[in-house]
């Protein structure tokens, strides 16, 4: 060591620092996780929550919360989620956490953006946006896609991403955080129940 | 020449960082832990910025919006419906933090669907009413405490400041048996007057 020059020396230390950082995280990419294939029934350990998708349907309705209006489908998605750290979490990561691909979304009526809607299978009541969910609780929610009635199902693939979490954000200086992952965790092609 | 150089660059990154860490704990204060003035239910706690009383603690099933039309919401677990009498000493005050906490330290917040209270503000010597619904799962109800306080406006954190630690004297027997509550009760938030629940017959949805 003592013969090496500054930048080797230099380089050294930043491997030391690196193999340190392991434990939290440091040595781990998204990429070296993979991405599984998604099925139905998988438990999904997304960082703050396990998301389990029980189904998905598409559907014309989802009395007592949405109507029919002719034309739309709604792709329902029910999981369980269930927060397991020792503080409460907003429910907003599982809902940011589910994509899909060939959906042929719409926005839901008097939304400026397209979004999904998020209801409490348990007592058909609309998750408000920025509900915290308390650790150690389980929830059954229908996370609710407005889609256009030509959409090929088969085509349709969802994803589940993850989250990494980050104690002190360096540029905001935000503590205990959750940093989306870049790539999915989980994705794919499940089967779609037809509900007419 | 160049030892010393590394030196140098050495010294700015320590410096860089050790400026960092100072900065980060100051601006988020998670550091400083909060000054604690405990109380169970039906005690007073005395801040320095205010009186703090737990003045009841009912489980529900079932917590009924206002507006008739709307659906019940039901628990996960147990709603926890923590009666709150807060009442600032020095100047008006916002009341922004209430949680509960385990026996393990897990925090657990009040529910924003139950459409319940989440804060509250009283003017000085004008005490001011609150109801919280916590959501918290059925098995860890024995031994909770109310941590309550100003809060932060931005962090789920006291910041140092002084807060109310409240026992809500839930026992080991109440955890038995409160899980098994199939009771609804009308949703409170805030009032200048003392709010008495009010139980609520449920009837199904057509549909």
């Amino acid at each position: 060591m003592a013969n090496r020059s500054t930048s080797q020396r230099l380089g050294a230390v930043a491997a030391v620092l690196i193999v340190l950082s392991a434990p939290f995280g440091g040595w781990r990419s998204a990429s070296e996780q993979g991405v599984v294939p998604l099925e139905l029934g998988q438990k999904i350990d997304i960082g703050p929550f396990h998301v389990t998708i029980e189904n998905v349907k598409q559907v014309t309705d989802l009395l007592p919360v949405i109507e029919a209006d002719g034309t739309s489908r709604f792709l329902v998605v029910k999981a369980t989620v269930t927060n397991h750290t020792d503080r409460p979490e907003s429910a907003d990561l599982v809902t940011q956490a589910l994509t899909g691909k060939n959906t042929r979304a719409l926005a839901f009526e008097g939304d400026a953006v397209l979004r999904l809607h998020v209801y409490d299978v348990n007592d058909a009541v609309e998750v408000p946006r920025g509900e915290m969910v308390n650790p150690g609780l389980t929830y059954t929610y229908a996370f609710v896609l407005r889609q256009r009635p030509d959409v090929d199902l088969d085509a349709v693939t969802l994803s589940v991403y993850g989250y990494q979490f980050q104690e002190v954000d360096p540029q905001t200086l935000d503590p205990d955080r959750w940093v989306p992952d870049d790539q999915p965790l989980a994705e794919g092609h499940v089967p779609i129940e037809v509900t007419p | 020449m160049r030892a010393r150089r590394t030196t140098t660059v050495l010294s700015v990154l320590a410096a860089v960082t050790v400026g960092h860490l100072i900065a980060s704990r100051a601006e988020t204060g998670l550091g400083d832990k909060p000054f604690v003035t405990s109380a169970s239910e039906g005690r007073v706690a005395h801040l320095v910025y205010g009186d703090v009383e737990v003045t009841d603690v009912t489980p529900a099933k079932y917590v009924v919006p206002q507006v008739s039309t709307e659906l019940a919401r039901m628990a996960g677990g147990v709603y926890l419906l923590v009666s709150v009498k807060a009442t600032a000493t020095r100047e008006p005050t916002t009341f922004r933090g209430a949680y509960l906490v385990d026996q393990s330290g897990r925090q657990y917040r009040a529910s924003a669907k139950a459409e319940c209270a989440l804060l509250v503000e009283s003017g000085p010597g004008i005490p001011a009413y609150a109801v919280y619904c916590f959501d918290v799962p059925t098995d860890r109800l024995a031994g909770l405490r109310l941590e309550f306080g100003r809060g932060s406006l931005t962090y789920s954190t006291f910041q140092g400041d002084a807060i109310a630690d409240i026992d809500l004297g839930i026992t080991a027997a109440d955890q038995r048996s409160w899980p098994k509550t199939d009771d609804a009760y009308l949703a409170e938030s805030t009032s200048l007057a003392p709010i008495e629940l009010e139980s609520v017959t449920l009837t199904e949805t057509g549909s």
